[in-house]
Formats: C-alpha cells, sequence, structure tokens
C-alpha cells in the first residue's frame, strides 16, 4: 500500500512537470547538438574498433569489417604472444597492493591532518601542498641513480614501493573527507578507555567508508593507467612490464607488420578494464572528482 | 590519554612525512645540487663528478632544440588550453541548462579521462586519423571535401594539431566537472529573476554564470597549467620517430638522459638533465604563484 502511494505522488510530479519541461526541452534542441555529436563519435569510435578487432587485417583494410564472422583469434594471439598474459597480471598487482596500503596508512593521517590540532598541522600541510606542486620528472634522475646502483630497477617490488611514494594525494583527499565527520562518537569512545587506535580504526574509520572507497577506486584507475614511471622504472624486460607499457611495446612493432586485427584488439585489452570498471562506477568517479561529496 | 594522543599523530604522521622527504624534497635538492656538476651516465660515483656551475642551464639556453621544446610547450598550453576551457565551459553550461540525462551526458563526457593514455593515442593516431580507412577520412569524403579527406593527419606537418586535439578530448571531462560543480552551486532564482527582467540566454551567462564562477576558472587555468608543464606521455606516444615538431622539455629530459638517442648535437649529460628538471619546477612554481597569489581578486558573495 505505501509503495502505491509513493508511485502514484511520483508519477503525478512528473505529469505536473513535464508540460513546463516540455517547453523548456524544446527551448533546449541547440543544445543537445553537441552531446549527440559527442555521442556519436565515442560510440563509433569504440565501436568501430571493437569489430576491427573481431576482423581480419585484410578486412580492415578492405573496409568490409567482420566480413567472414568473429576472429576470436586475434584477442588469443593478441593475448599469447608477448606475454600479454603476464603484463595483465603485473598490471593488478601493481594497481591493486598500493591502493590498500596507501589507505592504511594514509587514512590515519589524513584524520591527524584534519581533526587534531598540533602545533606542525599548518607546516605539514602547506609543505604537502607546495610539494605536489613538483613535477614529476623530478625524481626520475635522482631515484634512477640510486635504484640502478643497488640493481632494484626491474624488479616487482620496485614499482609497488615507487606507486605507493604518492601518498600526498590519497591524504587530502582523506582530509576533506574526514574534516566533515563529526568526532563526538570518538571522543564517547576515548572516554570509555579506548585507544586512539582503537577508536580511529573501530569508529572514525568506519564513518569514512564512502571516502576510502572513491579515493581507492581512482588510486585503482590512476595506477592503471599509470605509464609515466613505469615508463622509466618498469620497462626493463618481461618480468616487470605493466600492461600498458608491454602493450605498446606490442603495439609498436605490429606496426611492421602490419597485423592491424591483432593491434586493434591489444588496444582493446588495455581499454576494456577500467572502461567496464567505468560503467559500474561512473556515478561514484564523477562525483569523487569534484571533492568526494556525493552529491546528485 | 594525552600521551597516547601524541604518540598516535606521530606514528600517523611518520609515513606521508617519510615519503615526502623521500619522494619529493631529496630528489629536488639532489636535481638543484646536481644540475651544477657534469656526469656522463647515472652511475658515476658522486666524487667524480665535475663542478661546471650554471653551464649546464647556459648549454640549453644555447641549445635550438631545447629552446624550440618551450616554444612546443608554450603552444600546447595556448591552443590546448583555449581549446579545453572554451569547450569544457561550453559543455558545463549545456549541463547545467536543465537537458534531460545530465547524469549519463556528464559521464559520458568524463569517459576518455578514465582511460589509459595507451589506448586513447592508439585509437586516435591508429583508426581515427588513419589515412587509409579511418573516421577522418571517411566524414570528409562522405561530405565531398576531397582534398580535407586526402590529408594525412598524423605526419611531421599535421602531427602537432591532431595530437592537440587528441589529448583535448581526454582533458575537457575533467575541467568540465568541476565548472558543472560550480554551476551548480549558482542559486536558481538568479538565473529566473534575470529571465523575467527579459536578459536572454547569452546575457545571463555573462553576467551570472561568468563572474560567479572566476574563481573556479582560475582553478582549471591553474590545473591546465600545472598538467603541462609535464607534458611527455602524448608527445612521447605519438611521435614514432625522433620528431621535433612535438618535443617537450619533459620528452627532451627523456630523450637525452634516458632513451639513449640523441635528438641534439650536445654530448650525454645527467647534469643537463637535472636542470631541465629544476626549469620545469621553477615554471610550476611561478605559474602557481601567479595565478593563487597575484592573480587572486576578491570573490562574489552569494
Amino acid at each position: 500500500m505505501a509503495l502505491l502511494t509513493k508511485e502514484s505522488t511520483s508519477k503525478k510530479t512528473f505529469r505536473k512537470l513535464s508540460k513546463h519541461e516540455w517547453a523548456m526541452q524544446v527551448r533546449l534542441i541547440p543544445a543537445y547538438i553537441p552531446l549527440v555529436l559527442w555521442l556519436a563519435f565515442s560510440v563509433f569510435a569504440i565501436g568501430w574498433l571493437l569489430l576491427a578487432s573481431l576482423s581480419t587485417s585484410r578486412e580492415v583494410f578492405g573496409d568490409n569489417l567482420m566480413a567472414s564472422g568473429l576472429h576470436f583469434e586475434n584477442y588469443v594471439k593478441a593475448w599469447k604472444s608477448n606475454n600479454v598474459s603476464r603484463y595483465f597480471l603485473h598490471s593488478i598487482i601493481y594497481s591493486s597492493i598500493p591502493c590498500v596500503v596507501l589507505v592504511f596508512f594514509g587514512a590515519p593521517a589524513a584524520y591527524v591532518l584534519a581533526k587534531k590540532e598540533f602545533k606542525m598541522r599548518k607546516f605539514i600541510v602547506t609543505s604537502f601542498i607546495v610539494g605536489m606542486a613538483v613535477p614529476g620528472t623530478m625524481v626520475l634522475i635522482p631515484w634512477y641513480s640510486i635504484l640502478v646502483k643497488l640493481d632494484l630497477v626491474g624488479k616487482l617490488p620496485t614499482m609497488i614501493v615507487i606507486y605507493c611514494m604518492g601518498i600526498s594525494g590519497t591524504v587530502f583527499f582523506l582530509m576533506q573527507f574526514f574534516s566533515t565527520v563529526p568526532t563526538s562518537l570518538e571522543e564517547a569512545a576515548l572516554i570509555d578507555g579506548c585507544t586512539p587506535y582503537q577508536a580511529f580504526w573501530k569508529i572514525m574509520f568506519h564513518m569514512a567508508q564512502p571516502g576510502v572507497i572513491t579515493v581507492t577506486i581512482f588510486n585503482f584507475l590512476g595506477f592503471w593507467n599509470e605509464y609515466f614511471l613505469a615508463l622509466i622504472f618498469a620497462n626493463s624486460g618481461e618480468n616487470v612490464r605493466s600492461l600498458a607499457v608491454g602493450l605498446q611495446n606490442m603495439i609498436n612493432s605490429m606496426r611492421f607488420t602490419g597485423d592491424y586485427a591483432a593491434l586493434y584488439a591489444a588496444i582493446l585489452i588495455v581499454f576494456l578494464p577500467t572502461f567496464i570498471l567505468y560503467l559500474f562506477l561512473s556515478d561514484k568517479i564523477v562525483a569523487g572528482v569534484t571533492g568526494g561529496a556525493v552529491k546528485g | 590519554m594525552k600521551k597516547q594522543n601524541r604518540r598516535f599523530i606521530i606514528l600517523s604522521l611518520i609515513p606521508p612525512i617519510f615519503c615526502f622527504l623521500v619522494w619529493t624534497v631529496y630528489p629536488t635538492l639532489r636535481c638543484i645540487i646536481q644540475s651544477c656538476f657534469a656526469m656522463p651516465n647515472m652511475t658515476v660515483p658522486v666524487s667524480q663528478w665535475q663542478w661546471v656551475g650554471l653551464q649546464n642551464y647556459k648549454d640549453l639556453y644555447e641549445s635550438s632544440v631545447f629552446m624550440m621544446s618551450f616554444t612546443t610547450l608554450g603552444k600546447i598550453w595556448l591552443y590546448g588550453g583555449v581549446i579545453c576551457l572554451s569547450v569544457s565551459l561550453l559543455f558545463a553550461t549545456i549541463l547545467t541548462s536543465g537537458v534531460l540525462g545530465k547524469k549519463f551526458w556528464r559521464s559520458l563526457i568524463y569517459l576518455p579521462n578514465t582511460i589509459s593514455a595507451v589506448a586513447m593515442v592508439n585509437m586516435w593516431s591508429l583508426y581515427i586519423y588513419n589515412n587509409k580507412f579511418g573516421m577522418l577520412k571517411k566524414i570528409f569524403s562522405s561530405l565531398g571535401m576531397e582534398k580535407l579527406a586526402e590529408v594525412n593527419w598524423t605526419d611531421t606537418e599535421h602531427m602537432f594539431g591532431s595530437m592537440l586535439v587528441a589529448y583535448c578530448f581526454g582533458y575537457i571531462g575533467y575541467l568540465m566537472l568541476i565548472m558543472i560543480a560550480a554551476m551548480d552551486g549558482i542559486p536558481k532564482d538568479l538565473y529566473e529573476s534575470a529571465f523575467l527582467d527579459g536578459a536572454n540566454a547569452w546575457v545571463r551567462f555573462w553576467r551570472i554564470t561568468m563572474p560567479l564562477i572566476t574563481e573556479t576558472f582560475r582553478t582549471c587555468l591553474t590545473y591546465w597549467t600545472l598538467g603541462t608543464i609535464g607534458f611527455f606521455i602524448w608527445s612521447q606516444l605519438w611521435s614514432r620517430s625522433q620528431d621535433l615538431a612535438l618535443m617537450t622539455p619533459a620528452l627532451y629530459m627523456y630523450n637525452s638522459t634516458f632513451a639513449n638517442s640523441s635528438t641534439d648535437v650536445l654530448v650525454k649529460n645527467i647534469g643537463r638533465g637535472c636542470a631541465i628538471a629544476v626549469i620545469m619546477m621553477l615554471m610550476a612554481m611561478f605559474a602557481h604563484l601567479l595565478f593563487n597569489v597575484i592573480l587572486k581578486e576578491r570573490k562574489y558573495e552569494y
């Protein structure tokens, strides 16, 4: 019964709005033109890549895609040759482990910087802000020199540690989140005899769950798509290459052999993981870009 | 309890401060110092570094390729900035004007931002700009513009423009989201009363929206500028040979210190690579100062 009344009222508001809405939508027709063009472009580009990756190279050049049916062997070829399955695994390792580490170490720091009063607070926050403006190129020569000397370039853990170094972004994101969370519960827990650690992990961390999830999604996407550091520190052999670096190497060589169909399959192998993730999480991602506050 | 609290604060802050010192402070100081020395490769011990003072900076100033990379960077910043800021402003205005399916359009336009640059670059250069079966070729030839259909968009002459358009395509969504958030914050009654007073959409945009989002517009400009200074991935992926048309300072540094390929007559010198990193940092600091301190004006209240 309750459900029924709810439905009828929502219908009513819809009908009431629709006349006014219609007049407005007609006025807005020119505004839809750029949107529809963008949509058409995206659908055609992604659709064509998908079809081309399932055709033969001859069909791609002859402009009659999929004339001889579906050729999933392009994917098999791209996946099996050149260790792509291995690169895929590397990318999963590079993207997931730092995500966990960054939240584990970043969340308490963010909380402390957002909620606790102490002398150095302002100084630390300002230094982090200034530090984030330093271009990424700065770390290359100093750290490459050290890692080469220690023979650590071309090792899986090196890349994981490197990604964990950029913790200040996570701290900042969660700081904004913690500053909106009320502290009264934590104070009550402290009075009841909890240690600050227990109070943080059992109460405050749970209250910051939405922020933690959003920042983890962002970190994962960021590390999955990361190319700059991976090109320098994870490009020395098949044992370390990330998916993006490995596939770019492969694409560069495929261009010369002219195997375009497998090449498009390779592009889609880099493209699809984040695309599928985005299909499910776009609302959260879009909301997270502008400060993490989840609004309509 | 107070002691416990202090311990909690200190222990929580140790990891990020450690990362900050190791990953930001140390490289910056080392680059500044190393940029005054010369060394042929990365593994030369510090005792064999050769003091050259400001010679590395002087060499860079005299290198025509490096100076050209600055011009290229400036062109990317200016043309790309105009494209990105104006198109994202257009889309943000459209999406806050009450179109149906706002959420869907917003997600769609932000989509390229979440895709790996490797996939985007290859999609554009191997399909859309392909001069045999590419999308642009088909569009132009179906419109009867045979001359444009014949253009090879990825050759040396056109690669700068084609790369810039492809890059902006991915960047627009990000700026648009920031602008939409600002525009959603403007009270609707301002528009309604202006509408009743007879102001058309154009006047409402320039008299209400623009003044109230100047702050956000500057934020977008700061992001764009700081993002452009390190411009590297797209140039590196787009230029297959040692093309100079897309050379940026970061790519110049990569090529001359990591890639073992000389695009310049200068001898390989890691110290010079450090000098480039220092110059880029100074540019970032200057941009930060310029946009956030000098150009700061009063906020409108609403």
